[in-house]
């Protein structure tokens, strides 16, 4: 049921209930008023008449005492009759006509000891009120007065009449009031009402006008401030829904384990469909250096268009000077001086720039665009940034994945060539093995075999022989020595790292004339074994390298120990090589052994580095650092 | 939605039925003769006690009601007033045992203690302690009346032929004063002492026999002249009729010695003090009683 009706039929229900209650309770306090003053009214009348009768009824006088009774009930419109009891209660005198109801005095007699009595009495002429009194206190003597209830009755139909007339006009009235007060209550809530359904359809945009300052006006007011909460609230979640679908889909891109740019351009796609951008375009520094990169991603955006950046050929733009002083997203307004910015005209403005940021270092920036009516909240920015933010994690952990993959690969390569390596000098020791230290023993053999033989036959020769046995073994017994070294000098452990490098060129580069000088600085002391074998072995391999590629004249190595380091450098003046573009075969071994260089310096912590331009020799520097070198119980240098 | 509904019929029925009293029914129509149903001339138990009419009927009627009680209180006997109307006799009413005890004057005394036996119990007490009264002849203050001489040719207010103050003792003093009843120019007997002194306050007589306590206030007030004054009569009596047990005749007798009209038992009187025993009782004085008597029958009031 509408609430007008409710109004108007409450009312006037309770306009009805509380008439028939009023009537009810009206006519009960008129009739008991009226009743009340009819008593007194008989009872004085009553007791006038009493006394008027007291001396004809003490004296005997029956016929005046009729006579005025007679008169009494004539002149009284409401006596219905009156009669008294003489004295010696031995007569009635009356007003009846024709003559006295006997059953009437037994209903209305005066009981002993009390001076008057009211009787309502049922007759056939209606409810009449008998009201006795005795003449004289003491006395049996009695007066009854019968007086209609006519009046009453009349005065009450009348009161009811009145009240009934007054109430159907009441109830007709607030009925009308009631439709007028329903339309004015209950139509700004109709209204309101609407509204509400409207706004719970989703049109939130609606607002219900204030029109009043009462409680209705409250609720309006109410609900639009409730309106606008929701708003902000629906805002704030919807924004917040894009952040994520466009952080989903930066981390959906990223996990896809797509290249570098691959990955950027599927991520800047899914964050411009998230976000509802025209387009975007990121623009990465080069790994570890801090200038404008090039053109890495582009969604949504003519890649023509995006390329005319100037951070696409190195030139820094007003965005990447703008990122350079710590801006960020929604920080100042690019489009002035983006050079794309004029070029989209009024299809949209360029925002920017939005650094990709990972462990406080900038990778690179995104600029999007957005249609020109669009204006940016500062949470708008703050979501922006957000984004670059996750790219820029993303983009960091897409460059380290590529660097672990490159090591690994890397390390797989190096691991095969030191298993090569091996083979080779299982290979190369067999040889030396066979081709010189076997093929003494067998001479050696076959000598013994003859010098015992000519033992007995020829004593001199024997002996000549197994002199020249003798010295025999001592050149296979250097041969052995000299294999035995290949694998490890002992100098090495005796003698330390310098005497070491220092054997090793001049039995590597010996018989090529060329010329070795190494040399120690700094402190004097041994070095822990483990880094020891390490720049051994680099110096090793760089001995190496020169012996078989440099054709170098000079080699310089020196050995610079610090408290907290040490410094390793071999300088030829060889041919030398471009490192990167050499992809030769022999550019490719040299490269592995390169590896083996830098992996042995990477696993002591140390840093591997190697100069060479072509025609200018090659030059080494390896840095490893030391634990504890200060430690006075340290070995001696050599 | 029930209980709004019965609240509602409760609303209903006491709007509607509110508090009215249930009335008795009778019929109107059935006419009876106007006689009661043979009451009993006296109610067991009950002493009924008459008056000489002296004042205004209703007025004495008030006057003894509370005496009445007073009686009632001391000797718990109960007891009943019975005026005896205009046409009728207190002293028949005492003969025929329907009033036991009466206030009556000593000329009604006489009568019935001679017709019927009654006995005097107490009487009037004056201002001395004693048991008389007397008569006054009263005129308006403006009248040339001196003397009792001075009614010849004038007319005269008496009492009720009954009564000993309005009638035997003035009846008695003219006598002595050589002035008889038809040496008057008119008079007539008056059933009260207040009509007779009406009568003479109106105009409509020239003098008045009164009883001295009431001749002797309205002359206080300036409202009649005293002529003539009486010698002392035996006053009024309270006799009670024969048959009436000696205890309950005792037992008056004691509360009626012990009634104190001026002073305890005043509160709860009306105008006891206009009556013929305005001081209480006495003992009565029956040689007092003895002449009177033959005063009455010499003026022909006694027969």
């Amino acid at each position: 049921m509408r609430l007008g009706k409710k109004i108007i039929l409450t009312t006037g229900s309770v306009i009805v209930v509380m008439g028939i209650v009023t009537v009810g309770l009206i006519q009960t306090i008129v009739s008991g008023a009226l009743g009340q003053q009819l008593d007194d009214k008989g009872l004085a009348t009553a007791r006038v008449l009493a006394d008027d009768l007291a001396n004809p009824l003490l004296d005997g006088d029956g016929l005046v005492v009729q006579r005025n009774l007679l008169r009494f009930v004539q002149e009284g419109p409401s006596v219905v009759y009156a009669y008294a009891v003489t004295p010696d209660q031995r007569q009635v005198i009356h007003s009846f006509d024709s003559g006295f109801p006997v059953p009437l005095l037994d209903a209305t007699r005066l009981p002993d000891g009390q001076s008057s009595q009211v009787r309502l009495l049922l007759t056939e002429q209606g409810r009449i009120r008998d009201y006795g009194v005795r003449v004289l206190e003491g006395l049996d003597a009695e007066v009854h007065l019968g007086l209609t209830e006519d009046r009453i009755t009349a005065s009450r139909r009348n009161v009811m009449w009145l009240i009934v007339g007054l109430t159907a006009s009441g109830v007709a009235i607030a009925v009308v009031l009631a439709w007028i007060l329903g339309r004015y209550v209950a139509r700004p809530l109709e209204y309101l009402t609407a509204t509400a359904e409207e706004i719970g359809e989703g049109r939130l945009d609606r607002e219900i006008p204030i029109t009043s300052k009462d409680e209705v006006g409250d609720l309006g007011d109410s609900f639009n401030r409730m309106l606008v909460r929701l708003r902000e609230a629906m805002e704030r979640e919807r924004r917040r829904n894009r952040e994520l679908m466009a952080l989903n889909a930066v981390t959906r891109a990223v996990s896809l384990g797509e290249d570098l740019s691959a990955l950027l351009t599927h991520a800047l796609t899914d964050v411009v469909d998230a976000l509802g951008l025209e387009g975007a375009w990121v623009m990465l520094t080069p790994d570890g250096e801090d200038q404008p990169g090039h053109l890495a991603a582009v969604a949504g955006v003519d890649t023509a268009l995006a390329k005319q950046c100037t951070c696409t050929v190195g030139v820094p733009c007003s965005c990447w000077t703008a990122l350079q002083n710590g801006a960020r997203s929604g920080d100042s307004d690019i489009g002035d001086h983006c050079k794309v910015a004029p070029l989209l005209g009024s299809n949209g403005q360029v925002v920017g720039p939005i650094p990709l940021v990972a462990r406080a270092r900038t990778l690179g920036f995104m600029n999007v665009v957005v249609a020109a009516s669009v204006y940016l909240s500062p949470q708008d920015h703050d979501m922006l940034n957000g984004i670059g933010r996750q790219l820029g994690v993303a983009l960091e952990r897409s460059r380290l994945w590529l660097q672990l993959s490159d090591r690994e690969e890397r390390v797989s390569q190096l691991l095969q060539q030191v298993i090569d390596a091996q083979e080779e000098e299982r290979r190369r020791i067999a040889r030396e093995l066979h081709d010189e230290t076997s093929q003494s023993m067998a001479a050696l053999t076959v000598g013994l075999k003859v010098a015992a033989s000519l033992t007995h036959k020829d004593p001199d020769r024997a002996a000549v022989l197994l002199e020249g046995l003798k010295e025999a073994t001592s050149l296979t017994l250097r041969e052995l020595h000299n294999i035995v070294y290949d694998l490890r000098p002992t100098l090495l452990d005796d003698r330390g790292l310098v005497p070491a490098l220092h054997w090793c060129a001049s039995r590597r580069l010996g018989d090529q004339s060329v010329a070795v000088d190494v040399t120690a600085g700094g402190r004097a002391v041994r070095l822990p074994p483990q880094v020891e074998t390490t720049l051994f072995r680099i110096g090793q391999e760089a001995i190496n390298n020169v012996a078989k590629h440099s054709h170098a004249r000079t080699l310089r190595i020196h050995l610079q120990v610090e408290a907290k380091r040490v410094h390793l450098s071999v300088v030829d003046d060889g041919h030398g090589f471009a490192a990167a573009a050499d992809n030769s075969d022999r550019g490719e071994k040299r490269s592995f052994g390169l590896v083996g260089m830098a992996e042995r310096a990477a696993l002591l912590g140390g840093t591997f580095q190697i100069n060479s331009v072509p025609g200018e020799g090659t030059r080494i520097d390896v840095i490893i650092p030391l634990e504890g070198g200060d430690d006075p119980d340290s070995h001696s240098a050599g | 939605m029930r209980t709004l509904r019965l609240v509602f019929l409760c609303i209903m029925v006491i709007a509607i039925a509110g508090c009215q009293a249930t009335p008795l029914r009778v019929s109107l129509s059935s006419a009876n003769q106007a006689e009661l149903p043979s009451p009993a001339s006296v109610e067991p138990g009950v002493y009924y006690f008459g008056f000489d009419r002296r004042l205004d009927p209703a007025e004495d009627v008030r006057m003894y009601v509370p005496f009445l009680k007073y009686l009632e209180r001391t000797t718990k006997f109960h007891f009943k007033l019975r005026p005896v109307p205009r046409t009728g006799s207190v002293v028949d009413e005492l003969g025929k045992g329907t009033v036991q005890f009466a206030a009556i004057g000593t000329l009604s005394y006489l009568t019935a203690h001679k017709q019927f036996g009654v006995e005097a119990l107490v009487a009037a007490r004056n201002a001395e302690g004693g048991a008389t009264y007397r008569a006054l002849f009263v005129t308006r203050p403006d009248s040339g009346i001196r003397s009792l001489n001075d009614l010849r040719g004038r007319s005269l207010a008496l009492g009720a032929p009954t009564s000993t103050q309005g009638n035997l003792i003035p009846r008695v003093m003219l006598q002595q004063g050589g002035v008889s009843l038809s040496d008057l120019g008119a008079f007539q007997n008056h059933s009260s002492h207040f009509e007779t002194a009406n009568a003479v306050l109106s105009g409509r007589f020239d003098a008045g026999a009164l009883q001295d306590t009431l001749g002797r206030e309205l002359a206080r007030q300036g409202l009649v002249r005293i002529v003539a004054e009486s010698a002392p009569f035996p006053s009024s009596t309270i006799s009670v009729a024969p048959g009436v047990p000696g205890a309950v005749v005792e037992a008056v007798r004691a509360a009626l010695l012990t009634f104190d009209p001026t002073a305890r038992d005043k509160p709860k009187l009306y105008h006891w003090d206009q009556s013929e025993m305005p001081l209480g009782f006495t003992q009565v004085d029956l040689q007092a009683l003895e002449r009177v008597q033959q005063l009455a029958e010499q003026v022909g009031l006694l027969k």
